[in-house]
């Protein structure tokens, strides 16, 4: 026997018995296995092997069947009907007929198997004991419920790494944070663009990169179809004005001075409900064009704007197009701060963003 | 066995009728205990609780005669209990001194009942001496009430083997009883 039952069984052989093997007859065998009736002849060498025999067909005993209340709560539970199959008849709340269904053909394969209502002539199902209907079956519904959870967790995890296609990234970005879709890094401006850049006709007069943002993204008005109020934003974040650079398109930033309410200077207001500015900026001052002479705008994340050479402190609020003045960084960010800079000379420090000088 | 009726137990049972299920139940586990008393004396009531389970879970989908149904059913114990003996793994079950008095079966005649208990006892005991394959051969034929051809399916032999394999066994036991003088 190839799967062996091991257990310490004492070694002894066959005696040899030779009344023995003269009465054990292989006939006899048969017939003591398969249940010798009592009047059969036998001889009465073998008597006490048949009372052994006839022992182990005996009636069962207490013990056998003291497990059988568990084994029908498990009846009940496996094979009883659903809740699903019973009708409650009429405002008592009784229990009514149960819908006589032919069980269906099973297909193979484990399952886990839910017994149907067979059509009876004439008869009612066995009532249950207790007359309750059974529980529903609640494991698909656990299973469905685990199953959308965990996509959810790889999808936040995909987000978070910024590996979604774009616009689900950009929703991924609005819902919960997320990184938004990343931009092409772009290199970091010369001191002579810097110093060319008052004479170069841009819109920036007077302001100087602090420390321009390594990221530049595509320009969504260049050969793309029109881009939306946050690929705008996106692209004009991704793109600090440094004086030379290419990158930067004028006629998208028009546009966003357009949309936001309170014109140009009131731009990076306005992209900050549509992007989280704090994780463009990386935590550094940027320069952001503003499009108008005589005022320029560093965004300090951990203080908020900062205002720049050129600026008065004192901007009103959205719907004015005048812009210098602090303007309402994202909730709950610190008030602006007056940073000193000036045309020609280093501009914000970053040792202490919204230090004054 | 339940006889002539299997056929409407099983259907009944299948259909979600507890009493027909506890009738084929009542049939066929004192066999199954004492079967799996002999292969798996330490996890015979864990077993047979496992095959119960397995077979509750199949039993939708089970068809055939009253022969079909315990050669499943002992299978299926048999597999069960040659995992339990090669994982060494205990599987919860509720000790039977848990149970409550009232749970316990009545019966008419209890005197005669302990008796047969005790004779049964005895026997299984006796069983248990023999070579193991020789003791799983004789538990199927004479408790389980399998055919030779089935049981020889079962252990993965041939019937002529079985055959020779149980009469040694009934020959053994014979030998066992007779020298040392046991008595039922």
């Amino acid at each position: 026997m190839g799967d062996s039952f091991p257990r310490g069984l004492p070694g002894a052989g066959s005696q040899g018995d030779p009344a023995l093997d003269a009465a054990l007859t292989e006939e006899v065998a048969d017939l003591l296995l398969a249940g010798m009736p009592r009047r059969a002849a036998l001889s009465p060498d073998l008597r006490p092997l048949r009372e052994t025999v006839d022992a182990l067909r005996a009636g069962p005993s207490w013990s056998e069947l003291a497990a059988e209340s568990r084994v029908l709560a498990a009846f009940r539970d496996i094979c009883g009907p659903s809740l699903d199959d019973t009708i409650v008849d009429g405002p008592a709340g009784k229990m009514a007929d149960t819908l006589r269904l032919e069980m269906l053909r099973e297909p193979e394969g484990p399952r886990r198997s839910r017994a149907r209502h067979r059509a009876r002539p004439g008869g009612r199902p066995p009532a249950r004991p207790d007359g309750l209907p059974r529980p529903a079956m609640r494991r698909p519904r656990v299973v469905g419920t685990v199953a959308a959870l965990a996509l959810l967790a790889v999808v936040g995890i995909f987000a978070y790494a910024g590996s979604l296609p774009g616009p689900i990234q950009d929703a991924a970005h609005v819902a919960f944070g997320a990184p938004p879709v990343k931009t092409t890094a772009a290199s970091p401006p010369t001191e002579e663009a810097n110093g060319s850049a008052r004479a170069s006709a841009s819109p920036m007069t007077g302001a100087r990169a602090i420390r321009p943002s390594t990221a530049t993204g595509p320009r969504p008005s260049a050969n793309a179809a029109p881009a939306g109020p946050k690929q705008l934003c996106l692209a004009y974040l991704a793109n600090p004005w440094r004086p030379g650079a290419t990158s930067w398109d004028k006629s998208d930033f028009e546009k966003l001075a357009k949309a936001s309410p309170g014109g140009p200077a009131w731009v990076l207001w306005y992209c900050s409900k549509y992007v989280n500015i704090r994780h463009q900026a990386d935590g550094l001052p940027l320069f952001f064009p503003l499009g108008f002479p005589g005022g320029s705008w560093a965004w300090t994340p951990d203080h908020g704007l900062v205002t720049g050479p050129g600026s008065t402190g004192n901007d009103p609020g959205p719907g004015s197009t005048a812009g210098t003045g602090p303007l309402p960084g994202p909730a709950g960010g610190p008030g602006p701060a007056r940073v000193a800079g000036q045309s020609g000379t280093s501009g914000h420090s970053e040792d202490t963003p919204g230090t004054s000088r | 066995m339940v006889g002539e009726e299997f056929a409407i137990r099983l259907a009944q049972a299948k259909a979600g009728d507890e009493g027909a299920f506890s009738a084929l139940w009542r049939d066929a586990n004192p066999a199954l205990v004492r079967y799996l008393r002999v292969m798996t004396p330490e996890h015979a009531e864990d077993v047979a609780a496992e095959t119960w389970i397995s077979v509750l879970r199949g039993l939708a989908q089970f068809t055939g005669d009253e022969a079909a149904w315990r050669a499943w059913l002992f299978t299926t114990a048999r597999r069960r209990a040659l995992d339990q003996v090669r994982h060494r793994t205990r599987h919860p079950s509720e000790p039977l001194d848990d149970i409550h008095a009232a749970e316990l079966p009545r019966t008419a005649d209890a005197e005669q009942l302990a008796l047969d208990n005790i004779a049964t006892e005895r026997a299984i005991a006796l069983v248990s001496r023999l070579p193991e394959h020789q003791a799983e051969v004789v538990m199927l034929r004479v408790v389980a009430g399998l055919e030779t051809d089935e049981v020889a399916r079962m252990v993965g032999s041939t019937p002529g083997a079985v055959r020779v394999t149980a009469h040694r066994g009934l020959k053994k036991l014979a030998t066992l009883l007779s020298g040392a003088g046991v008595t039922l």
